[in-house]
Order: structure tokens, then sequence, then C-alpha cells
């Protein structure tokens, strides 16, 4: 097959000796063309020669490719009659005048990308029939730039860099060090810096004389990759690090495994197409950016100390960037069968008529404020994306809030808002039981019979007081749940308690709380939970680090029904603040509704969390809402009474 | 962890909550919805001067709605324009006038401030933050709102988006907690623009103009690192920010105590004399809130052109100019000479 490959400007930047050799190992005939004299090109910034979509891009090239082409370009394909044209690179006003002869004259074409040509470089007015770039990360890019249909582009790798891939150095160290001017027997810096060269080169090295690590390391100008190739890859390769903000001395120091150190100053000072190539290499994430010439002195000093922590960057930076098809098959090669693909594949029909569409370009701010609204759907996922993954940990101990007769709603409303406690809107009601008791949780069962066994119905029927806005979600404090109990190792039942308590405060969408603050406890009403002797074990068990709260209010009356389970209540109370002292308080409803503040600071006291002037007003999610109603006027006297005072003098 | 993901990308095997739930949640909101008819504190000046710290700043205060993102209400252009609505057209095209963009993206990708266009630090997280506007609900709250208020001026329509905005953001986590005294929003340079300032205080006579001024070596070295191809000739950018000092002193001279200005360089050294001022100002407490950063209350790290380590305020852009070309300093030295002074001795 007789391939004809045209040189532009500087298509011998593009590698196409190793394509050559390939085709050449392959049987082919190659015949390259080139320029008689340098021709102009003009770099535009956006790839796109006027603002306009895709289709307006494609109708614009298919506009050009009806229009005659040069008639001295035609009567030379004519002469050498090739089977497919390849343009090396792509965008080169000389090359694109060959390729639109050829295309005229219904030859099969191809065009070799380079890094740059996504970014920086011109507009394709001719769209070949193939499109060669280096990895698909650039071919990203030809498509966003030059809207290239995507079944054109081909991912070849770089053959530019083939030559590098060869084996290891050219020359001995010795003669390399000679070349540069340094001592053959220490470490050296090479530094090869952008158009400021000399002056961030003297920057960096008073840098490291300043530095008592670096103090002494030589430091040489690397030679220019466009005159002396190998001679950089032999300077790379017998450095110590490479420096500056000269892209192929980056990329031959991850072919040559060696550090890379960029000074920010350095690339600031780049011109627009190297910073479009190095803006590729950071993303490698294989070099060390340093913000200024100290930096760049410890880094080197690190590296000279053993720590080359991006040597792994280096490799993968080579397999996704350099050879993504694979690391040890020259990309010439691969170039080489894209050509011979491209050729058998024979001319594609003309661009097709893309709809019509606004592209999305810098300034057009009411592009965006015209896109469709997300759709109900769209809206639901992101209700569940919200800490889905990523839940906001609510591990701290439980202040259960319990009490005899009542009081319990009116602390937790008061307790509500401050900064340092996480407050449950309801009760806490874990399962089904009424009254409810502490739950006991099998922990060899499925996190589903936990789930079960803790929920509340009650609490996520978006009951709030004074009908305040409640947003709990559910189907998210499933899926947080879940997430936790399977992420999260689970030794003890606390860990579920835990995992259940994340979830709940984590799909309380409009909770308050939930973010900033230093919160040191969790805080819920459980009515009379806790009190009973079993309840109680249970919940110590589970918390050690808990506290039991309880606030008291005097029984109705001798008459009232509900009078012997107030005594019960108050005994278990008493036994409860016999056996945990120091983790159970007392809190007298009655001075609670008379003055609150003194109680509540107390409180604060003995939780160890500052007293804040919220812990005196009822809130509900930090919104004001009505005090629970107060104690009737009740009389109390006989065992009853006496038990009263007892609780109200422990409440001190 | 405050993180969504590190790219912030959606899950894709994620299966949406019930229809039924999602309207049960949203209904409480669009029932009860917290009026937003606060004036507002408009923060303005040239970019890479502070707006977005000083925003987040403001961000948990508990007597301030802010807006956690750059105000882009702009209207008829974009952001550059202080809205110039039609009164007689109706909620639909007021709420498509008003209606920000990055609502849309921030739903499915969270919010995420990343100054830098093209360093990218290898062990860098991108923070992403958790971001909850529901935009169907905030039309639907709008509409509600400028339906059944009586709009008389374009304020009306301003705080029916206001209302709409902060409401509809369904985890806004500092909603409830009040009195509120101030709406805070930010947007660069919109404010530089003396006809955009006419409007901005006819529309707020009780409204407050926040501007911060930064020593030009300083904002041209962070302007070059945030984007050497829009920045990197020194003569256009330094006169974008002799503009901008130019704006604030004739905005001090037109509009006297209802505008404030702030020295870039005093925010960063004394975060909380500053703050303290700022806070005297508006007539506010002044709160720890006032000197770390946050998004919706999550500490956030700076949206700064340069590798950022830590969260809360840094000093290091004081020494941004270091390292710029001489002959680069010495066109700023030229093109602002004496108006940096100027515009300092009128800060607070």
């Amino acid at each position: 097959m007789r391939v004809l490959i045209v040189l532009g400007r500087d298509g011998f930047g593009c590698g196409v000796e190793s394509v050559v050799a390939a085709l050449d190992v392959q049987g082919h005939d190659v015949d390259v063309m080139a320029p008689d004299a340098p021709v102009g090109h003009t770099r535009r910034p956006t790839g796109r020669e006027f603002p306009g979509g895709d289709s307006l891009v494609a109708a614009r090239r298919r506009v050009r490719a009806r229009l005659p082409a040069g008639r001295r370009w035609l009567a030379e394909l004519r002469r050498r009659g090739p089977e497919v044209v390849v343009a090396c690179p792509l965008l080169d006003r000389y090359a694109q005048a060959v390729l639109h002869a050829a295309t005229r004259l219904g030859m099969p074409t191809a065009g070799m990308a380079t890094w740059e040509d996504g970014s920086t470089t011109g507009a394709l007015s001719t769209l070949p029939d193939s499109v060669l770039v280096w990895n698909p990360r650039l071919a990203r890019e030809a498509r966003l730039a030059h809207a290239i249909p995507r079944d054109r582009l081909m991912v070849t790798g770089a053959s530019a860099f083939d030559r590098w891939f060869a084996g290891g150095p050219t020359k001995p160290r010795a003669e390399v060090c000679a070349s540069l001017g340094v001592d053959p027997h220490g470490p050296y810096v090479l530094h090869a810096g952008s158009t400021r060269q000399g002056v961030h080169l003297e920057v960096l090295r008073g840098a490291l004389e300043a530095d008592a690590r670096t103090r002494g390391l030589a430091v040489a100008a690397a030679p220019a990759p466009a005159e002396d190739a190998d001679g950089l890859f032999d300077a790379v390769s017998h450095a110590a690090a490479v420096s500056g903000a000269q892209p192929s001395a980056f990329v031959a120091a991850a072919i040559a495994d060696r550090p890379c150190v960029m000074l920010a100053a350095d690339r600031r000072s780049a011109d627009a197409p190297v910073r479009a190539r190095l803006q590729h290499l950071v993303k490698g994430r294989f070099i060390e950016v340093a913000r200024d010439p100290a930096t760049a002195a410890t880094t080197l000093g690190d590296l000279l100390d053993g720590s080359d922590q991006r040597a792994a960057m280096r490799r993968r930076f080579l397999s996704t960037f350099v050879r993504p098809v694979a690391l040890d098959r020259p990309a010439g090669e691969v170039v080489a069968d894209a050509i011979v693909q491209t050729a058998a594949r024979g001319v594609r029909p003309p661009e097709p008529v893309l709809p019509s569409r606004r592209a999305a370009l810098p300034g057009r701010a009411k592009v965006g404020k015209a896109r469709q609204p997300p759709t109900e759907e769209e809206e639901r996922r992101a209700l569940l994306r919200l800490h889905d993954q990523h839940p906001m940990p609510v591990r701290q101990p439980l202040a259960l809030v319990t009490q005899v007769g009542g009081g319990g709603d009116l602390l937790i409303r008061l307790l509500d808002g401050h900064p340092q406690a996480h407050v449950r809107a309801g009760r806490l009601h874990p399962g089904d039981g009424d009254p409810p008791t502490w739950p006991r949780l099998d922990l060899r069962a499925a996190p589903g019979a936990w789930w079960q066994a803790l929920q509340d119905p009650e609490e996520t029927a978006g009951r709030a007081p004074d009908g305040a806005p409640f947003l709990l979600s559910p189907t998210l404090q499933r899926r947080v749940f879940d997430h936790c109990v399977q992420s999260w190792p689970i030794e003890r039942q606390r860990d579920v308690l835990d995992a259940c308590t994340t979830a709940y405060f984590n799909a309380w969408l409009d909770y308050q709380s939930l973010y900033g603050g230093d919160q040191r406890w969790v805080c819920a009403s459980g009515g009379e939970l806790g009190l009973r002797p079993g309840d109680r074990a249970g919940f110590f068990g589970d918390y050690p680090d808990g506290r039991l709260v309880a606030v008291v209010e005097p029984p109705a009356g001798p008459e009232d029904a509900a009078a012997g389970r107030w005594t019960d209540a108050a005994r278990a109370l008493l036994q409860a603040r016999a056996e945990h002292r120091d983790r159970v308080v007392v809190i007298d409803r009655a001075a609670l509704a008379a003055d609150a503040a003194p109680v509540m600071r107390g409180l604060a006291r003995w939780l160890g969390i500052d007293f804040d002037p919220v812990l005196c007003r009822a809130t509900f999610n930090r919104m004001p809402v009505a005090a629970p109603a107060g104690p009737s006027t009740r009389g109390v006297d006989g065992r009853a009474g006496e038990l009263y005072e007892q609780l109200v003098s422990a409440a001190g | 962890m405050a993180t969504l993901s590190a790219t912030g990308a959606p899950q894709p095997q994620l299966a949406p909550a019930p229809p039924d739930e999602l309207h049960a949640l949203l209904e409480q909101r669009l029932e009860r919805p917290v009026e937003v008819r606060e004036p507002l504190v408009l923060i303005s000046q040239i970019q890479r001067s502070g707006g977005t710290l000083l925003s987040q700043l403001l961000d948990a205060h508990p007597q301030l709605h802010a807006h956690p993102h750059e105000l882009h209400i702009g209207y008829p252009r974009d952001k550059r324009d202080w809205p110039r609505l039609d009164l007689t057209e109706g909620p639909e095209r007021w709420f498509r006038a008003l209606r920000e963009a990055h609502v849309d993206r921030m739903l499915v990708g969270g919010y995420r401030k990343y100054a830098r266009k093209w360093v990218q630090y290898e062990d860098e997280r991108l923070e992403t933050y958790p971001f909850l506007l529901i935009p169907s609900l905030q039309r639907r709250l709008f509409e509600r709102c400028a339906g059944s208020w009586a709009i008389e001026r374009q304020r009306d329509v301003l705080d029916a988006y206001m209302t709409s905005y902060f409401n509809a953001w369904i985890d806004n986590r500092n909603l409830y907690t009040g009195p509120k005294r101030w709406i805070t929003g930010f947007s660069a340079r919109l404010a530089i623009d003396g006809a955009n300032r006419e409007r901005f205080f006819a529309d707020y006579p009780d409204g407050r103009l926040v501007a911060i001024v930064r020593e030009p070596r300083s904002w041209y070295g962070s302007a070059l690192a945030y984007n050497a191809d829009r920045y990197g000739n020194p003569e256009i950018s330094l006169r974008l920010w002799a503009a901008s000092a130019e704006a604030m002193i004739d905005a001090k001279r037109r509009f006297g105590d209802r505008v404030f200005l702030i020295a870039f360089e005093r925010m960063l050294a004394d975060t909380e004399g500053t703050m303290r001022g700022l806070a005297d100002f508006l007539g506010v407490d002044f709160t720890p809130a006032l000197i770390t950063p946050t998004f919706n209350g999550l500490p956030i790290k700076a949206n700064s052109s340069f590798r950022v380590e830590r969260g809360g305020v840094l000093d290091a852009p004081l020494r941004r100019h270091e390292g710029l070309p001489a002959e680069a300093l010495e066109t700023i030295d030229r093109l602002t000479d004496g108006l940096y002074d100027r515009v300092l001795a009128l800060t607070g």
C-alpha cells in the first residue's frame, strides 16, 4: 500500500519516524511530503474559529469540503497516487490544504493530532476520515474543541516518544556530565525551564544554596528537545531530578523514571501552548508543583533523602497518557495499524448534519439559564444522595431524658438548639412495645432485623410541635443506616444504635444542628423509658458514658388512676439514683417552669457543656415553639408525697 | 466527613425516593415557608479580592441569610446586570429571569468552589459539599409568593425570589434561627458598574454595599495564578483593578454610610477585628462563626489560586506578589499609583 505522510510545520515532533519504520516493516510503501518553505500558522485559544455549536462547526466544514482545492496539491497528489494520506500534525495549514485536496480526489485521509491540538492550536477546516489521538483524554478534548465525531477518533498512543522507550541513555554518565558542565561524581538537578529559563535557573540555584540539605547540589540547564532530543533524554536519565517547565523533559523523566519538580513561576511564564501541555502533565500527578523556590528546594531535599512518592504516578502516567494501548508496544506500530485500517475502510460518508444546539461557550451564562430544570426523578435521586455515602457520624453518648409524671418534653425543647447537643425531635420509642422497652438486639441477625427492632414509626410521620416543619426522609434514613452497618465494625449493640442515630439525624433534611458545633451529647426524651431496672441496665450497658436526666412532676393526686404508675416510676428513679449517682440527675419540673435559667445552668454544668441562653427558650429545631403545658396545681400527700419530697430534695 | 464523593459524581445505581415521600416533605416547606424579605448586603468588587472568603465568613451567622453561591440573578444579560424586570410580565417570566443556573448543577454535583483552572495537586481533595435545593420546589414557592403577595415594586419580586431560594434549599442549616437582619450575597464585579449600583440601591434603599480592596501587586499575583490567559497582560488586568477601586471611591461618595469598604490584607491579618467592624456596621452580634469560613455551617477551605493546606483564613495570600516579574510590578505601580492608598483610607 502506498502511504503519503504530509509533514506540517514541525511534523517530526509528532514522532513520524517510528510510524514510518512500522509501516516499512509491514511492507508498505511510504512517501513523505514536506513544505518547501516554512508555512505560517495562526494560533487560536479556543480551537474554534468562531463562536458556534457543533452543528455550526460541522456545517461550515461541509461547505468548505465543496470548495475547490489548490491545483498545486491536486497535481502533486495525482502524481504520487497514494492510497491513504496522513497529515502530521493534524492542525497545520499546509497539511490541511493537502488533506482537502486528497478529500476532493476521494482518497482516504487520516490526521495525527498532537497534545496541544485540543486546546491551543488553530481550527480544523478539513475533517479527515480518521483522527489519531494519543489517549482518551485528548480524544475528549478533540471532540469538545473541534466537534470531531466520536466514530472518527482512534486512540493510538504518542509515537513522538517511542525513541526514548527504546532503551537507556545513549551516552555514559561521564560524557553527559562533561557536556552539561557538572561533576560526574555528584548528583545534579536538570533544569529544563520555560522561556525565562535563565532567570528561574538562577533563582533555583539560590534556593538550593539556602537549604542545608541541597547546598552544593549542581543545577544544569537542559538541552532544548527540538535541537537534541537524545541529548535531553541522556541528561534526564542521569539526573537526580528534573525541574523547570519543559513538557518534553518531564515526559522524558517519566520514561527514565526520574522524579520531577515544577516551579509555579516557571509555569506561569510559559506561553499558552506550553501551558496546555503542562496542564496534561500536572493532571498526570507525577510532578511535584512547588509554589516558590524554597519549596522546590525542600522537595528536592526530600528526593535526595530518598523520599520519592510519585514513582507510581509516573508509571501510571505512561500507561494512561503516553501509551494507553499497551505500555510495551511502540505507539508507532499502533499508529501504523490505524493508518492501514483507515485505508481499508475507505472514504467515509460526508460529515452528518448535527441537530442544532447552542454550545456552552464562555460568557454565555444565559445559555445555562435556558437549560431544562431537573426532572422530578432527578430531584428524588438528589434527595437520597445527600449524605448517602458520607453521613455525618452521630456517635455521641446519649443523654436520655426520662420523666416521673411528666416534664421530659419541656426539658427536651429547652435543650433543643444548643450547639453542643443533637436533640431528637420526638420521643425515643424503639420498637412497637407499649410502654417502650430498651432494645435487645441479636447481633447475629441481619441489619434488616435491627432496623425493625429500632424503628419508630411514630417519629417518621413528620409530626412536630406547633405544626413546625419536620423533613425526615424515611428512605434516606434506611439507606444511611444500611451504609453505616455495612461500613462500620459492628461489635456491640452500641454500634447499631449509633448507626440508627446517625441515620436519623442525617435523614432529617432540615435539621439545623447537623454541621458545625462541638456536639457532646445526643439528647432524647424517652417518656418513662430507662427507669425500669431492665431498661436501665440495658441503657447503661450500651451507654456506659451516657446520662439519665429525670424530670419529676408531682402526681395528679391520690385518686388518680395513674398514681400507682407514678409511684412505681418514682421508686425506680430513687433506685437508679442510688445505683448510678454520678450518672443520674433529677430535675424538678416545677422549678424548671418557675425559672429555667438556674436549673438549665446546673444541668449544663453537669453535662459539661456551655450554658447558652437558648437553654431557657423552648424551641423545635431552633424555631421558637410554645413550651409544653405545665403541671396543674395538685395536692400531694401520703406515700406519693413523701416520694416526691425525696425526689425534689435529690434535685437540689 | 463533608464530601459527597471525590468527584461529586452521581452514583449510578441509586434508586430514587418514592414520589409520595418527596411530595410529603416538600409540601411541609411549601405550606410554611420562612419569609425572607430582609434587605440585601451586596458584596461586590473585582474577582480574586476575597469576596468568596467574606461570604463564607458570613455563612453561619444566625442573624443572616447567607446566599451560599455567587449571586447570579442578573438580567437581562447575565450576572453583569443588576436585574431589570418588567413587572407586567408575571411570575413565570420573572422566575425565568432570576433563576440561577448553579442550582441545577449543584443539585447533581453538590457545591464545589475551586479557583484553579490549571493546577491540581495530587494529594489535594476536591471537596464537595452537600447542597440540596429542589428546583421544582423553588419555582412553586416563587409562584406562590409572587402570586399571593402584593407586587408593587421590583423589590417584592426579589423578596419572593429570595424566599423561594432559601426555603427550597432543603438542607439549609441556617433557616430557622433568628431573628434575621440581612440577606448577604456576593457577586463579583456587579457593583463596579455605576448603573448597577444605582439600581441596587433603588431596589434596596435599606440595603448595604460591601466591597473589598486588595493590594494591587498581591491581587495581580493571585489573578495571574488563577487564569494566566485572562490576566496575563498586566496592563489590561490592572485597569480592571483600577476600575474596581474607582467604583469603591465613587460608591462611598455617593451612598456614604450604606457602603462599607474592607481591606483584604486586614481581613486576613486581623479577621476578628475586620469582622467585628462589619458586624457593627450591619448591627448584628459578633459571634465566633464570623471568623471561620464555612459552607452551610461546614468548615471550608479557601478558594485560593494556590495550594491550600488547611481550612480557615490563610495569611499566605498576602505574599502573592512574590515571584512576579519586575516589569509586571513596574506596570502595576504605574497604573495604580496612589489609588490604592485613596481606597485604603476609606476602609473600615
